[in-house]
This record gives C-alpha cells, sequence and structure tokens, in this order.
C-alpha cells in the first residue's frame, strides 16, 4: 500500500516542497496532496517562503559605521568573538550547563573584552596611538601576555630601518625604546618618540632582565611611516619588507604585494614582487603571470623613456624589474635592461645605483688581479647601505687574495661596523695573515669581550637574554681557537693550550676538535689530545678510515679500556651538547614535492615515519653546485642509521634538470618543490640548507649545513633509541 | 596585480595595513549587517555585532584556520556573536522591529509590503523559532551548522523550523 492516510509530517512536506518531486516518497505524498487542500496549501505556503526569505533586504550600511570601527581599532580596542563552534549539549546535561551560562553571564556582555578574558594567553597585544610613526610622541599600550605574570615594568624594544636599510638584519641594531609601566591588571603604556629619519619600527616587549620576550608569536609588531596621503610610504614598505626576508619570507612576499597593490606605478616595487613569487610560489607560478609583467616592463619602458626626468633610481630599478623576467618567454625584457642599464651607468648625478653599476662593470674583469680590485674599491668608498656591504666584503676577499695584511685589516674593519654580528667569522679570517697578527690578535680579543659581555643592541628583538648567552657562547669556540693559534704561532705556547682547551669546550665541533687535538699533541699534553680524539671519533660524520687511524694510535698510547670509556663520555656530551640546541616546530600542512619523472609525492610518503633529513638545493647557487655531490655519501650513511634523506630542487622537472641530475652521478632521489610548498612549510630562503624532521614530523634542527646535519640526525635519531 | 583575498585583508585589519578595513567592509559589510539584523530585528543591534565583529577580526584570525571558505567562517562567526547578543536580551526587556523599528528606520520604508509583513512576522517569532529559521531559510545555513551555532541537536533544529514556518502562515494569514 503506497498511500497515506494520516497528513504527512512537516518534514516531509518540506522536503517535498524544496525538492524536485521525484521519487517513491514523492509519489506517495503527491497522491496525498492530490486529496488534501490543507497540505497543498502547506507546500505552496513553503515554497513561496523559501522563494521571499532568501530575498528580504536587510538595512543599507551608515557611512559613519566604518568610521566607528576605525576609530576603535586606533584606540587599540580589543574583542574576543565567539570564534569557536559550540558542541551539542545532551538534554542531561543541558541544565547544568544553562546554570553556568547564567552564571558566567551576569558578569559579561555580549562579547568580552580581553580585560575580562580569563583564558591563558601565549602573546600579549601592543597598540600603538597613532598606529604609523609620526614627529610626536606615540603612545604604546601594552596588554600582557601571561608570561610576565604581575610585572610591574616591562620593556618595550625596537628595531629601526631608515629607507636605506639593507635586506635581511645582519646589519641590524636594537634599542629599548621605553619602560612599559602597569596601570592596572595586565595593563601597560609607555610614551616615546621614534626619530625623524626612521621608515619602519619592528617591537617587541620583555621583562626588566630580557629572560622573558613576548615577540608576538614570532611576527612581532610593527609601525611604518606613512605619506600625506594616508599610504604607508613605498621605502617603508620595502624596508618592513627587507626586516623579513630570511625571518618570514611568506610574509615579506605579502608585503610585496600590498605594496604594488598602494603603488602600482612602481618598477622597483614590482621588481620586488616577482623575485619573491618567483622564489616562494614556484616557477609555475612565474610563468602564470609572465605575460601581466612583460605587458608592465613595456609600459614602464615606454613611459620612463618619454619622461625627461627620469632617476637613476627608477631607471635601476626597470633593469631590477627586467631581469627577473625570463628573457626567453619576454623577448622585450632583455633589450629594456640593456638600455636602462646603460642609463645607469652613464647617469651624471653619482647616485649609488649607478655608482654600483659601474663599480660592478669595472670590476668583474679585475677578478684575478686583486691589487687594481683593492685599489678600485677604495675609489668607491664610502659607500651607504647594500653597495658599502658589497664593497666591504669583495675589498676583504681581495686584500687576502693579495696577502694584504694592513688592506685587509681596515677592510674587515669597514665590515664589520656595517654587520657587527660577523665580527667572529670576519676576524677569525684574517688569522693566516702573519704581518698583523698583533692587530688581529686586538680585534679578536675585543671581539670575544664582546661576545662574552652583555650587548643589548646586537640582541634580535625575538631572542632572550639567556638565548643569545648561548649563541654567543657557542660563537667564541671558533675565536678562542683563531687566538689560541696566533698566540702558538707568537711562540706563546702555555697561554696558546689553554685558550685552545677552552675553545673546544664551547659547543660541538668536530673540525675544531681534530685542529686543537693535533696542536696539544704537538705541545705535549697527549691527555687532553685524546680527549678530543675521542670526540672526533664519537662522531658519526667522521669518516671510517679516520675513525680506525684515531683508534690505532689511542692503541698505542692508552688502555683498551680507557679509550672505550672516552669515546663513550664523548657520545654523551654529542648528545648534551646537540640536543640543547634542537627545537620542535610542527611541519604546517602537506608538503607536496614531485619525482623528477613527474610523479607526485609528498614529505609525509617519502618519510613514513623515519627521523628525515630535508635538504635545498640549486642549480643556480655556487655552494649548492659545490656540495651537491656530496649527497650521495650522506644518503649512504643516513641510509645505514635508517634515517631518510629527501633532497629538494627548487624548480619544475624538466629534461634538462634530469639531464643535470645524471650529470651529477647523485644517486640519491631527488625531488622538485613544483608548488613551493617546501620553502613555505620549512620557512626557508637559501641553498644549500638542511632540516632534520623527527619521526614525529617536527622540525629539529633547522638552517642546518652539510657538514653539520648526519650528526644532528643522529644525535636525533639516537634521542628516541633509535626507535621509528 | 594579486587580488588580495578577504582572509589576507582581515589579517591586513591587525597589521594595520592601509585600507583592509575598508576594503573588507565594503566587500562583506553589508553582508553581515543583514545577517545580524534579521537574527536580532534591530538595526542598532545590528550594527553594534558588526562593529564588533571587525574589531575583534585580529584576535578571532589567530584561530582562523583556513580550511573553508573565509567568507563562509566570517557569516558564521557575526551569526554567533549576534546569537550571544540574543541570549544577553533576553534578559531585558527591549523593543522589536515589530514595534518600533519599521516604522523608525527609512531603508525600512523602501521595503515591499508583503516582504514588511513577512519581515514584521519573523520578528514576531520567539527567539528560539525566529534563530533557527533566519538561519536557515534566510541565511541559508545548513541544520548542522545551525545546531552547531545553537549547541542544540539537529533534529531540534529542524523541528524548531517547521514550528516557525507553521506560526508563521498563521501569523500571516491573520494579517490578510
Amino acid at each position: 500500500m503506497n498511500v497515506w492516510f494520516f497528513h504527512p509530517t512537516d518534514r516531509a512536506l518540506l522536503t517535498f516542497a524544496l525538492s524536485t518531486g521525484s521519487g517513491a516518497v514523492s509519489h506517495r505524498l503527491k497522491t496525498h496532496l492530490a486529496h488534501c487542500q490543507r497540505c497543498r496549501g502547506t507546500v505552496a505556503f513553503m515554497r513561496q517562503l523559501a522563494i521571499e526569505a532568501p530575498a528580504l533586504p536587510g538595512p543599507t550600511l551608515r557611512e559613519n559605521l566604518v568610521d566607528r570601527i576605525r576609530e576603535r581599532l586606533a584606540e587599540g580596542a580589543a574583542v574576543i568573538l565567539p570564534v569557536e563552534a559550540s558542541r551539542p549539549i545532551s538534554p542531561r546535561r543541558r541544565w547544568v550547563a544553562a546554570a553556568a551560562v547564567t552564571i558566567v553571564a551576569v558578569g559579561f556582555g555580549v562579547v568580552w573584552d580581553v580585560n575580562a578574558a580569563s583564558g591563558s594567553t601565549e602573546t600579549g597585544e601592543l597598540r600603538f596611538a597613532p598606529s604609523r610613526i609620526q614627529s610626536g610622541p606615540i603612545v604604546a599600550r601594552y596588554r600582557s601576555a601571561d608570561l610576565f605574570g604581575d610585572a610591574g615594568r616591562l620593556v618595550l624594544r625596537a628595531r629601526y630601518r631608515t629607507k636605506w636599510g639593507e635586506a635581511y638584519q645582519w646589519a641590524s641594531r636594537q634599542r629599548s625604546v621605553a619602560t612599559l609601566v602597569r596601570e592596572g591588571s595586565g595593563r601597560y603604556s609607555a610614551k616615546f618618540v621614534i626619530p625623524d629619519s626612521v621608515v619602519y619600527a619592528a617591537f617587541s616587549v620583555e621583562n626588566e632582565l630580557g629572560t622573558l620576550v613576548d615577540d608576538n608569536a614570532h611576527q612581532l609588531w610593527y609601525l611604518t611611516r606613512s605619506a600625506a596621503d594616508g599610504r604607508p610610504l613605498s621605502e617603508a614598505l620595502t624596508q618592513r619588507s627587507n626586516d623579513l626576508m630570511g625571518e618570514n619570507m611568506e610574509l615579506s612576499m605579502r608585503v610585496a604585494q600590498e605594496q604594488s597593490r598602494l603603488y602600482p606605478d612602481s618598477p622597483a616595487v614590482w621588481g620586488e614582487v616577482v623575485a619573491r613569487e618567483r622564489f616562494l610560489l614556484g616557477q609555475a607560478r612565474a610563468d602564470s603571470t609572465l605575460a601581466e609583467h612583460c605587458d608592465r616592463l613595456k609600459r614602464f619602458d615606454s613611459y620612463y623613456r618619454e619622461n625627461l626626468s627620469t632617476t637613476a633610481h627608477e631607471a635601476d630599478a626597470i633593469v631590477q624589474y627586467s631581469v627577473q623576467l625570463d628573457e626567453r618567454k619576454c623577448p622585450s625584457a632583455s633589450p629594456v635592461g640593456k638600455y636602462w642599464q646603460n642609463r645607469v651607468l652613464n647617469d651624471p648625478s653619482g647616485g649609488d645605483e649607478s655608482r654600483l653599476r659601474r663599480y660592478s662593470r669595472d670590476v668583474s674583469p679585475l677578478f684575478n688581479d686583486p691589487k687594481r680590485s683593492l685599489a678600485l674599491a677604495e675609489r668607491y668608498w664610502p659607500a651607504r647601505g647594500f653597495f658599502g656591504t658589497v664593497l666591504a666584503n669583495n675589498a676583504l676577499s681581495a686584500a687576502r687574495g693579495a696577502n694584504d695584511g694592513s688592506a685587509a685589516l681596515k677592510w674587515a674593519d669597514r665590515f664589520v661596523a656595517k654587520s657587527p654580528s660577523l665580527a667572529p667569522q670576519v676576524y677569525g679570517a684574517l688569522a693566516p695573515l702573519k704581518d698583523i697578527r698583533e692587530p688581529t690578535l686586538d680585534r679578536l680579543r675585543a671581539t670575544l669581550h664582546r661576545l662574552q659581555t652583555k650587548q643589548d643592541s646586537l640582541r634580535p628583538l625575538e631572542v632572550s637574554v639567556a638565548q643569545q648567552a648561548r649563541l654567543d657562547s657557542a660563537a667564541t669556540g671558533p675565536v678562542l681557537a683563531a687566538i689560541g693559534k696566533l698566540l702558538l704561532a707568537d711562540g706563546k705556547k702555555a697561554g696558546a693550550l689553554d685558550t685552545l682547551r677552552l675553545a673546544a669546550d664551547r659547543g660541538w665541533n668536530p673540525r675544531l676538535f681534530g685542529e686543537v687535538a693535533q696542536t696539544l699533541l704537538a705541545g705535549g699534553d697527549t691527555a687532553g689530545a685524546f680527549k678530543l680524539m675521542a670526540r672526533v671519533v664519537a662522531d658519526p660524520s667522521t669518516r671510517p678510515s679516520v675513525v680506525d687511524s684515531l683508534t690505532r694510535v689511542a692503541a698505542t698510547k692508552m688502555p683498551p679500556n680507557a679509550w672505550r670509556v672516552a669515546v663513550d663520555s664523548a657520545r654523551t656530551r654529542l648528545r648534551t651538547d646537540l640536543l640543547v640546541e634542537a627545537v620542535a616546530m610542527p611541519i604546517r600542512g602537506k608538503v607536496r614535492l614531485q619525482a623528477l619523472d613527474g610523479r607526485k609525492t609528498d614529505l609525509a610518503a617519502l618519510s613514513r615515519g623515519r627521523v628525515t633529513v630535508v635538504s635545498f638545493w640549486s642549480r643556480f647557487c655556487g655552494p649548492s653546485l659545490q656540495q651537491f655531490p656530496g649527497l650521495t655519501e650522506l644518503s649512504r650513511q643516513l641510509d645505514e642509521r635508517g634515517i631518510a634523506l629527501v633532497p629538494v630542487l627548487n624548480e619544475k622537472p624538466s629534461p634538462e634538470l634530469r639531464r643535470y641530475v645524471d650529470g651529477t652521478h647523485v644517486t640519491a632521489p631527488v625531488f622538485a618543490d613544483s608548488w613551493g610548498d617546501a620553502i613555505r612549510a620549512f620557512r626557508n630562503f637559501g641553498t644549500p640548507v638542511f632540516f632534520v624532521v623527527d619521526a614525529t614530523g617536527r622540525v629539529r634542527y633547522r638552517y642546518s649545513t652539510l657538514a653539520k646535519v648526519l650528526t644532528q640526525a643522529v644525535a636525533i635519531h639516537d634521542e628516541s633509541g633509535g626507535r621509528q | 596585480m594579486n587580488a588580495v583575498s578577504d582572509a589576507e585583508l582581515a589579517r591586513g585589519i591587525g597589521d594595520g595595513t592601509y585600507g583592509a578595513l575598508e576594503a573588507l567592509y565594503a566587500h562583506c559589510g553589508q553582508d553581515l549587517l543583514r545577517l545580524a539584523f534579521h537574527l536580532l530585528g534591530s538595526v542598532d543591534e545590528a550594527e553594534d555585532v558588526v562593529q564588533e565583529v571587525f574589531v575583534g577580526l585580529p584576535l578571532a584570525m589567530r584561530r582562523y584556520e583556513e580550511r573553508g571558505a573565509f567568507r563562509s567562517w566570517l557569516r558564521r562567526l557575526t551569526a554567533r556573536t549576534a546569537l550571544m547578543q540574543l541570549r544577553r536580551r533576553a534578559r531585558r526587556p527591549t523593543e522589536t522591529l515589530d514595534s518600533t523599528e519599521a516604522r523608525q528606520h527609512p531603508s525600512a520604508q523602501d521595503l515591499v509590503l508583503e516582504r514588511i509583513d513577512l519581515q514584521a512576522a519573523i520578528a514576531s517569532l520567539p527567539d528560539a523559532l525566529r534563530s533557527v529559521f533566519v538561519l536557515s531559510q534566510v541565511e541559508q545555513f545548513s541544520h548542522a551548522e545551525i545546531a552547531a551555532m545553537l549547541g542544540i541537536r539537529r533534529g531540534t533544529s529542524e523541528v524548531r523550523l517547521h514550528r516557525a514556518i507553521r506560526r508563521l502562515r498563521s501569523l500571516l494569514e491573520d494579517r490578510s
């Protein structure tokens, strides 16, 4: 029987009203409806409602509403919205929940102000009034993160950038700009002034001792200087992008994209956008927008050629834009670039752009003539910003190549003045130059003193005093080693050996252990030398032949048991030293990769729950090309221990790429980051760079090197007892 | 140039990005105001809800996980905020659209007569029925979404919708 004797339920009628009316149930309904006027009326009403209800208009937005919102945001108002969905409440528990809601709701409004929120927070809220850099005082209001407890005062730290600021943070200095004084429960405020030359400022908050830092979940807070029309200055956005270089490339790209929206007529901005998009989103994305960029470049070209007042800065920006475009697919890029490069080279105004291009042109033929290269650099000095760094770096290399100690010292000082955090490496590299041994020792001692003295201006905003102390301590190892060697060369044997022993106790550095062990052995400290040799043997990256050789030497000088104990003790120390540097960062999202034959895969599938080394490579990077053949050996060493290796190349698979990889005789399977997932997930910005991922998929070591990565991967592997 | 998504604009509000608030407001403000208005029946309260949603977005974005469309997430967030306002109002007497808003608010005068009838009828529904009806029939949320927003079971949401439709039919037939 297929007929309803009773009226259908409302649910059935509504389903019928909103459906196409086919199927068995609908047939039964139809039969009923044919005889029931009441139900026909209900269905008709439901259908009418289904048409009219979604079309109901709402009130018109009033003009002043957005102004009210803007004002509240500028005041620093913060509201916690009910983001999480409620879960269904069972009828049995409903009265309990209702009672709880009533009790809580008595004290709070519809939306809870942050003041009233009691939940734990990892980061606080920092607001500025006004929310841009201005000539007068700026008020900072901070709602405390839980980590500060009820501290009476906090410190507002900042990194300022002028329009000459360079990409990356090597040359950056930080400063404490104000004391945030508590005004009430968890609320602090301070007033400060930013110098007129500053166009961009990044901020963090920390306690007075600098042991706890709120860096806004690694994003920091920031202010930019604005133009008269309210837009952030283009220079300010460039500096924000520069400040994020190497730290957060994805955000750096978003800033560049935003800058291109605000300043669509700036060739410099578009060059930055293309460079970042190509790097982060891959060649496929670059190809998909190439036509658009090619057209824009032509428009810039014709516009600026007709404009008689085009500056060297604008001309240089067109050159930079043109070199980002693939000249095979955008044939006009090359002639346009050459034309504007000539304009920059012949610019009579003497601006930085034209000086840098002229210097680059003149220095190229002097690659094998360090003396003339040095003389050329001197002619261009002083130079600001990026040009200054390039010049100092080139001249320092030339001075070392020419074995010219005094010139090397001069350019090293200039380099360090620009990038003080690189002093250990720069002065350490001067050690082989005999004629400047004393002044080099002075500078190394000063560097050591600096590393052992709290120097807040060189501490990044995100780093606590304790973290910086650890980093500085690790950096003292190579400096102490350089001092020890110089002292030894000066015949000051006792002081040299003491210094070298100290050097070997700062961090895990097998190369340094080997060097110091040899020196100690030559100096007669056999026990000290074998202690360090045991560390070399304990390191997994040491070649088996070296292990055998050192073991044989040890057998002639000490009992076998003592040697075994020394090696075991060194292994324990290795784990302790290495694991203290490890982090635990989850990888965001799925990391898609492509094998060179086009097959799609992903990182999880390749790792299969093992400790995994992910390494980034590029065919267009000198150090990558040098180290790439080392992949086969690394792969074998990792494989022996059950650790996976996933080498990632920054381009899409192509016959050309396959030919290149075949030519290198690398036997490890190589994968392409065709969708840019890998560089985004690892926030990586260079090659060759290594990451160690543990068996649970967390990044444990970041931005590592070929020399260190095996040791680190084994430490993580052993941390879980080798279990996968 | 790349089009900036609504989610990026929402992040930009927190970052102080120039024009982000205005752009997102232009894209979504009207839609959100309409949603809040139908749930609350009051223009002033609906505007308050929209204001709170935009002011609260910088914090809320930290919990946005980009798993669905941003616009849907924002609409659900606005609906929840309006529903909280509704619950709060339930504890104090207030005038509804039926008594004041339809006559006072200029934009309401432009509405088609039948729609005023329907709107007034909807506004006169008890809160529990009106919420489900508006979310389901006006704003086209699914019963699963409505159940999650109201903290009720899906079946309860369906029953309330049927009751609301029955009540509306009765109200509109009485008026005609």
